[in-house]
């Protein structure tokens, strides 16, 4: 399979800080891959530099098997970058022309496509304002059209939806599920359901270094795990006979969050121990937030962070 | 390099540099500058610049000779026209070029360029975009210029109209090295405000230098574009090429320095 982005030894510091540090990553064409990890781990920089924004300290780095800085790979990428401001003082449209044309599209060709982009983030309204003019989440948008312009073969969206309200995020959210199946995209993000929703493979990175990259799908039992959270923490009683049932293999309880727990079983017929355990919750008077099939998500990408 | 991107980037920022701080900072100044040397040429040029006092200041300038050809061989509205845009060139390039690169790299704005563009198309690009604006103002006063001196000075259509062809072109040439001058300082910098601080200290410093340095050898040391003024008076022939050429080579290492700071600085 063609790889779209292949890092080795990438190494980049300031000062003391090793923000990345030896990460090596390939990334396939036409994925979508969620970025994760904390504050600080190097997302932003990673992205930085695969558009050539940075150059490494040691290591090499190809995109769309260019350099991030040759001639070839431009007008390839789309970017989304966080919190960058646009030129003040022009027009968002004369900019997004702007952007157009260096994408090597004429005139005529330039407003088309700035009409289709104008229509897929619904940004009417704003096209005529400055950008100081313009809210966070409103730029947020234009930010977005922008890295949108000439359909380019990968596109990097840096927080997506940080700094939105819920209405414009899921617009957003939405942009995404459209365009994941036309580019390969990759996302950084603190929102994992996000991840989840749209992507394919995740890479988590902390303190520069690569903790895992792999399908979302491989990060997940799904088949023999069930995961709880009850309205009230589950005392010892109602856990050991959820142990006792035949098909229960361990329960496993979070400190950080003891209202959750995690029952991995075998059983070939999942629903009844579904309805066994159900069973055993309704004799204990315990109530049920939630009730998912498959371990979380967000705890399987907490657990990787916190190991490494 | 693409010469297409280059064109749309330096049409974009020309265009926009008009009506922006980044622009007005340099036109307000300018406009006003040549409003009131342009007003004195009219109405009083053509008595004054002849008279014997003209050519002792000039000559006190410059040297004897250098005023006899520009004030008596010479229309001298435009001699007059010359040596004072020679004068005011680098002060005029240090306001037009001090946001070549620094603010937008400092704001990080490039980074919306730089997915599309190469480094080398938006510093070419940059530096184009302010070449034109100080060149075509400057290109614009000189054709005023022109029009007072046909009406002021006692010279035939043909020679005003000559002299001024070759005035405009020494003032193209002469502001090339300013222009890249500016490339240098605001590649370092990261504010249009702190560009300018570093263009106006590392100029007194660099002349200082100059000064310093041509008392210690006796030899002449050129160390800004500013030194070669005396070449381009047309003496001769032989130092109008030295002057011109001189220029060329600054420009040329100006622009190399300029760009080996800003391929590797970060946006």
């Amino acid at each position: 399979m063609t790889a779209i982005i292949e890092c080795s030894n990438l190494t980049r510091t300031f000062g003391n800080i090793r923000a990345l540090d030896d990460l090596n990553i390939i990334i396939p064409a036409q994925a979508s891959v969620g970025l994760v990890g904390p504050n600080g781990a190097g997302k932003t920089t990673l992205f930085a530099m695969l558009c050539g924004f940075l150059h490494p300290n040691k290591g090499s780095i190809t995109v769309l098997g260019h350099k991030p800085d040759s001639t070839r790979l431009k007008g390839h990428i789309g970017i989304l970058p966080q919190d960058i401001p646009l030129m003040r003082g022009i027009s968002v449209h004369a900019q997004l022309i702007l952007f157009a044309r260096l994408q090597g599209l004429n005139k005529v060709s330039a407003r088309h496509e700035i009409e289709r982009i104008i229509q897929l983030v619904n940004i009417n309204s704003l096209i005529k304002q400055f950008p100081e003019t313009l809210s966070h989440g409103q730029r947020k948008k234009i930010t977005l059209a922008q890295a949108l312009i000439g359909k380019p073969d990968l596109i990097l969206l840096d927080e997506p939806t940080a700094g939105l309200d819920p209405v414009a995020a899921n617009g957003v959210r939405n942009i995404i599920q459209k365009l994941r199946h036309e580019h390969s995209l990759i996302i950084s993000s603190h929102n994992l359901d996000e991840i989840r929703s749209v992507c394919d493979e995740i890479v988590i990175i902390d303190k520069g270094k690569l903790v895992r990259h792999s399908r979302i799908d491989d990060l997940i039992e799904r088949n023999n795990v069930l995961t709880i959270l009850l309205d009230q923490t589950a005392g010892e009683s109602l856990l050991q006979s959820i142990k006792a049932l035949p098909m229960v293999v361990r329960i496993d309880t979070e400190e950080s969050n003891p209202h959750r727990m995690t029952v991995v079983f075998q059983a070939e017929k999942p629903d009844q121990i579904q309805f066994r355990i159900l069973e055993q919750l309704q004799k204990a008077g315990v109530g049920i937030l939630e009730f998912n099939r498959g371990s979380a998500f967000t705890d399987r990408v907490v657990e990787l962070v916190s190991k490494h | 390099m693409n010469w297409k991107r280059i064109i749309i980037l330096a049409c974009f920022d020309l265009r926009h540099s008009l009506f922006r701080l980044k622009g007005l900072v340099f036109l307000i100044p300018f406009i006003f500058f040549w409003y009131l040397n342009l007003k004195f040429l009219y109405e009083r040029g053509g008595e004054v610049l002849t008279t014997p006092e003209s050519i002792v200041i000039i000559s006190m300038l410059y040297n004897a000779q250098i005023a006899q050809i520009l004030l008596i061989l010479y229309p001298p509205t435009l001699s007059v026209f010359l040596i004072m845009a020679l004068a005011s060139t680098p002060a005029f390039a240090m306001l037009s070029g001090n946001d070549q690169l620094a603010g937008d790299s400092g704001r990080k704005t490039f980074r919306f360029l730089l997915t599309r563009c190469t480094r080398s198309e938006i510093f070419a690009g940059r530096f184009v975009s302010n070449y034109l604006l100080i060149s075509l103002s400057t290109l614009l006063v000189a054709i005023m210029a022109t029009v007072i001196s046909l009406q002021n000075d006692q010279h035939p259509v043909r020679d005003v109209i000559s002299y001024a062809g070759h005035v405009s072109l020494l003032l193209l040439i002469y502001i090339l090295p300013f222009v890249a001058f500016m490339s240098v300082i605001s590649a370092l910098m990261s504010s249009a405000l702190s560009a300018l601080l570093m263009a106006v200290s590392s100029y007194v410093i660099l002349i200082i230098l100059g000064n310093y340095l041509q008392y210690k050898t006796g030899a002449t040391v050129e160390l800004l574009p500013g030194g070669l003024k005396e070449y381009l008076f047309d003496l001769n022939q032989h130092d109008l090429y030295i002057g011109a050429g001189g220029l060329l080579a600054f420009t040329c290492i100006y622009i190399c320095i300029g760009w080996l700071i800003f391929r590797r600085r970060n946006i």
